[in-house]
């Protein structure tokens, strides 16, 4: 008797999910994490990125792939063997009625079903506000669809949705900090990441990483990036962290050149007028992933608080490739003086280049600072036995 | 005084020229660009951010020629898109208000009918709206012509007996479409097209040749330029082809508004389904679509054109290994650029076109072959 009972406890083991450790995954961590969880599954994520990873995704997929995607196949590849019931790779389109994600994200599952041959039934629903005007009731659709395959009670489901959105909440909460906090950090008043360790005597530098969040917060993938900045005296602020309302607020003055509104202050802009001067206009950066990256570097080249900005992107990114002629031509535009650059990363940048490069930006903003180290050319006599000669 | 002007897009250029023409602005203020060249698509590049997508290099090389040319309101393609075709328009206008020129930019977003029609109407002379939907009617109604003179000039060039005849046709074609004023008289002429194409082209019936369809993304199919002229060396290689993709997709609004009738792409994305679920941007799912839809026609093999860093036609061509897998139909995928060479591009489908023919060969199993005629070609 207590045999039989012992195998169906066995049997009703957890059912498993793997979660690729990649792209997406980044910007909905806490929602997808709390939702398969209270579902009473077991999420199974991929390892952190490492050099297999690295070297079974790059083998895989095409060569003009952008290299987060190369390392998103070799995460599943990971997961291969871990005995999953389902995989998670949903078809995020977009969430906001006038805004869209990449479409990479949108064939990504159909892509991993067709190449690859020993992967479990893949969870993959689609979602997408702009093109198909989804909406509440999808997203119910999707839960209920999804829950049930876990379990069957309804309250169950609900309720793990409403913990699911209030921890992604919760996570945004925390991560993204207010104005007035943004404020103190500018005027070095307190800390957002980790403390930087630099030598006696030498200035701490306040500088802004400005990139995708699967490129900032991969390790592997941004070459420990954060780390290397730490180490060399840098005080950074991610443009994850940055306010919502003041990068909505830089944006919407890109599209107004139109208007005579060109480049006035931002604050001075109500952000509800000015949504009514644009609603309907087809001018408007619509990619969501790049709003954060142009309107942390439009704030920044602009009110000069900080020493320098760091853009890290991904080689042959096609967002990215927008949002950087943003930035630049905003750069140029207003002549600014907070220096920009601008770091590509791809499966063959080396670690060796790639720290000279970030300890090289580093002198050049503390000469920038300190214009006493610069070392002026003095004038030098010209060359009068030469001159005797001739 | 505002002088109007637009990219090059194939043959989205003469219709284009034709809808100023109809909205009656004075041809004087209507700067039509030439076709691109070399210089064009160097200008282009030379501006254009390192990573973008070759269509939009193009464009823009095109559009700062007319711009020097002394054009000051240019009409381009905007709006909310999936890929970046849709920000064309933002990002031409920020890069040519950094080079210094005073220009106006109209961003036309074809998923909006209305708007696009409002767009229009403002630099019409006077027009009320039931004038200008007039005019953009005989637009639509001319593509229908203008793809099917495509269709044709791919098919006869291929079997053709005497070299030049077709081109001759389709050009006299091409300009008795654009001298035709009514609605009405263009659809009489364009039932008249296939037979005046059957009547002054003479064919080789049992010429056996290869069937091609050419897929991609949408500029590239359509714009000589980008595809170093695939159609004629194609053709010249005796195989008949068709490109999939049409621009009936921007211009063709009834069928936009009307919900009962198949659209070409429609049918292609429907195909697609098992292989693509969702619609990921440009034109990826059509291309899979069109793959098997021709292989079931009988097709013997596709051409696949993109260009260098285009998302939603690299999705495809991931998928598209396990498509020829799973129905056999062989598939070359062309990747173009600003750097392209002919000479390797000419190797390519000539070496394809070979294999193809082994491949057919080993499938006929001593069957005749078969008399080709137009009706056969022609899957509409």
């Amino acid at each position: 008797m207590s045999k039989d009972f012992g195998e169906k406890r066995l049997k009703k083991r957890k059912k498993r999910v793997g979660i690729p450790r990649g792209l997406l995954y980044y910007y909905f961590t806490n929602m997808w994490e709390t939702f398969f969880i209270k579902l009473g599954a077991e999420v199974v994520l991929s390892s952190p990125t490492n050099k297999i990873t690295k070297e079974r995704g790059v083998l895989e997929t095409l060569d003009d792939e952008c290299y987060s995607t190369k390392l998103y196949h070799g995460h599943v590849l990971d997961l291969e063997d871990k005995e999953l019931d389902y995989l998670f790779v949903p078809r995020f389109a977009s969430r906001k009625e006038r805004e869209v994600g990449c479409p990479k994200f949108v064939a990504l599952a159909d892509i991993l079903k067709h190449t690859k041959k020993n992967l479990p039934p893949i969870i993959g629903p689609y979602y997408s506000t702009s093109r198909e005007k989804h909406g509440f009731w999808r997203l119910t659709e999707i839960i209920f669809e999804i829950g049930f395959k876990f379990t069957k009670n309804p309250l169950r489901i609900i309720r793990a949705a409403i913990l699911a959105l209030r921890a992604h909440r919760r996570g945004l909460d925390e991560v993204i900090i207010s104005e007035e906090t943004l404020k103190k950090w500018e005027r070095s008043e307190i800390l957002l990441n980790d403390v930087p360790i630099n030598d006696e005597g030498e200035e701490v530098l306040k500088v802004a990483l400005v990139g995708h969040t699967y490129v900032l917060n991969d390790d592997y993938a941004s070459l420990g990036v954060r780390k290397k900045l730490q180490k060399l005296g840098v005080d950074i602020i991610t443009s994850q962290q940055m306010p919502r309302n003041l990068i909505e607020r830089q944006l919407l003055r890109l599209s107004m050149i139109d208007f005579g509104l060109e480049f006035s202050e931002p604050e001075k802009l109500p952000l509800k007028e000015l949504e009514k001067h644009l609603f309907g206009k087809s001018d408007y950066l619509y990619f969501e992933f790049e709003h954060e990256i142009v309107g942390t570097a439009m704030h920044y080249l602009e009110n000069q608080k900080i020493d320098g900005i760091l853009m890290l992107v991904n080689f042959i990114c096609g967002p990215v490739s927008v949002s950087m002629e943003y930035a630049k031509h905003f750069a140029k535009k207003i002549q600014a003086e907070t220096p920009l650059a601008i770091l590509t990363l791809d499966a063959h940048t080396g670690e060796a280049g790639f720290q000279t490069r970030l300890e090289a930006f580093c002198d050049i903003l503390r000469m920038k600072k300190n214009e006493a180290l610069i070392p002026k050319l003095e004038e030098q006599e010209p060359d009068l036995v030469l001159e005797n000669w001739s | 005084m505002s002088y109007i002007t637009y990219h090059h897009f194939g043959p989205m250029t003469l219709l284009f020229k034709s809808i100023f023409q109809e909205m009656e602005v004075p041809e004087e203020r209507i700067i039509n660009p030439h076709t691109p060249n070399k210089r064009t698509l160097d200008i282009g590049s030379k501006h254009s951010p390192e990573w973008m997508c070759t269509p939009f290099k193009l464009s823009l090389g095109s559009l700062i020629e007319c711009i020097e040319r002394g054009a000051n309101h240019v009409f381009t393609i905007g709006g909310i898109g999936t890929c970046r075709a849709s920000c064309y328009g933002p990002v031409q206008r920020v890069i040519t208000d950094e080079l210094g020129y005073k220009v106006k930019f109209t961003n036309i977003d074809y998923h909006k009918p209305l708007d696009m029609l409002r767009d229009l109407q403002s630099v019409s002379n006077n027009f009320n709206i039931w004038q200008a939907i007039g005019a953009l009617r005989k637009i639509w109604v001319k593509n229908y012509s203008l793809d099917l003179v495509e269709h044709l000039i791919n098919f006869y060039r291929g079997v053709e007996l005497e070299e030049g005849t077709t081109e001759r046709v389709a050009n006299d074609v091409h300009k008795k479409l654009f001298s035709i004023k009514r609605v009405k008289e263009i659809k009489k002429f364009h039932k008249l097209i296939p037979k005046m194409f059957e009547e002054q082209v003479q064919i080789d019936e049992y010429a056996d040749p290869l069937k091609i369809g050419i897929i991609g993304e949408i500029y590239v199919v359509l714009e000589p330029m980008l595809h170093l002229d695939l159609y004629r060396r194609l053709n010249d290689l005796g195989v008949i082809c068709r490109n999939t993709v049409s621009l009936k997709k921007f211009t063709d609004l009834p069928a936009k508004v009307n919900p009962f009738v198949k659209e070409y792409y429609k049918i292609y994305r429907e195909k697609a389904r098992p292989y693509m679920q969702q619609y990921a941007g440009g034109d990826g799912q059509e291309s899979l679509g069109a793959t098997i839809l021709l292989r079931e026609f009988g097709w013997d093999g596709m051409v696949h054109v993109w260009p260098f860093s285009c998302m939603p036609e690299l999705s495809a061509q991931t998928i598209i290994p396990s498509i020829s897998d799973d129905y056999g139909m062989p598939v070359l995928p062309l990747i173009v650029d600003e750097q392209t060479g002919e000479a390797g591009f000419q190797t390519r489908l000539e070496a394809f076109i070979d294999m193809l023919k082994i491949k057919r060969e080993s499938e006929r199993n001593g069957n005749p072959v078969e008399k080709i005629s137009w009706e056969k070609f022609n899957y509409d």
